[in-house]
């Protein structure tokens, strides 16, 4: 989910759509829509449907997803939170050197 | 053999080996215009899978066909087994995703009650007094008697009840414990 969001974050004007979702995250379709169905379902998402003519543009209409603008905001937020989630706490940094971490004493 | 018998046997297999290659090209040619259209009856399985009401939503108006079709035909000509290989990944993941694309659009199986695959109950531990109270609709056809009256009539042997509750529906059991 993160990483999803993560793509949309990165422009959040620019639109993206499916197949190109699937490439650049490298998972299924199985995967990818219902996260998508999630995020819409949700309002982070916004799904439009491409206005071409398919004879003109030589592809088919692809259905394009862009994060709403409260999305944009929630999606940020969400993962700040998840973040700090997995931030290494102040008194592990401390404690962190280098033979410690390999177990040395 | 004569000359004239060899040359006439040379031709034959000539013309054999001629027209089993048109045939296996043709073969070829074949499997290769079915084989995308195998890709469209997966995703057309993977509709089947979604709930009535949420086929147009989820599957139409996502464009999957579309989607589909960008996939295999973008780089058809190309690498023609790279595009069947990624339109039959994206198929496929349709159709396992199918139900969970439904969920996440809020959707529940119509049979779904948490409460008993989670914490599943005995049905012997139902009190024999509400099981009289049942009608025969709600139990399957090998619990419920066939009285003139219409109604269930129980044998009083505990090998009966253990028979019954074996054999008891989901939706009956939930009956009982909501007392509906």
């Amino acid at each position: 989910m993160a990483a999803v969001v993560k793509i949309f974050l990165r422009d959040v004007a620019e639109p993206q759509f499916g197949f190109n979702l699937m490439q650049q995250l490298r998972i299924s379709a199985g995967t990818l829509y219902p996260l998508l169905t999630k995020l819409r379902r949700a309002g982070w998402l916004a799904a439009e449907t491409e206005d071409i003519d398919p004879k003109i543009a030589g592809r088919p209409a692809r259905r394009y997803y862009t994060l709403t603008p409260g999305g944009a905001v929630a999606a940020v937020r969400a993962l700040q939170q998840s973040q700090a989630l997995y931030e290494v706490p102040r008194s592990a940094r401390r404690v962190g050197r280098p033979g410690l971490a390999r177990g040395t004493t | 053999m004569s000359t004239i018998g060899l040359v006439a046997a040379t031709l034959v297999g000539v013309v054999a080996l001629v027209i089993g290659k048109v045939i296996l090209d043709l073969i070829g040619k074949e499997i290769e215009g079915r084989l995308p259209g195998l890709c469209f009856a997966v995703l057309h399985l993977a509709r089947r899978r979604l709930p009535a009401e949420m086929r147009a939503e989820l599957h139409d108006e996502a464009l999957l066909e579309e989607e589909l079709r960008t996939i295999l035909f973008h780089t058809y000509h190309e690498r023609p087994i790279t595009s069947l290989i990624n339109g039959f990944t994206f198929a496929f993941g349709c159709l396992t995703g199918a139900r969970r694309n439904a969920r996440a659009a809020g959707w529940t199986p119509r049979h779904h009650h948490p409460q008993s695959r989670f914490t599943p109950t005995l049905a012997t531990q139902t009190p024999l007094a509400r099981v009289a109270q049942l009608t025969p609709g709600h139990l399957t056809d090998r619990a419920a008697t066939s009285q003139s009256d219409g109604k269930a009539h129980f044998l009083a042997q505990p090998m009966m009840f253990t028979a019954l509750a074996l054999t008891w529906s989901p939706r009956s059991r939930t009956q009982l414990r909501t007392g509906d």
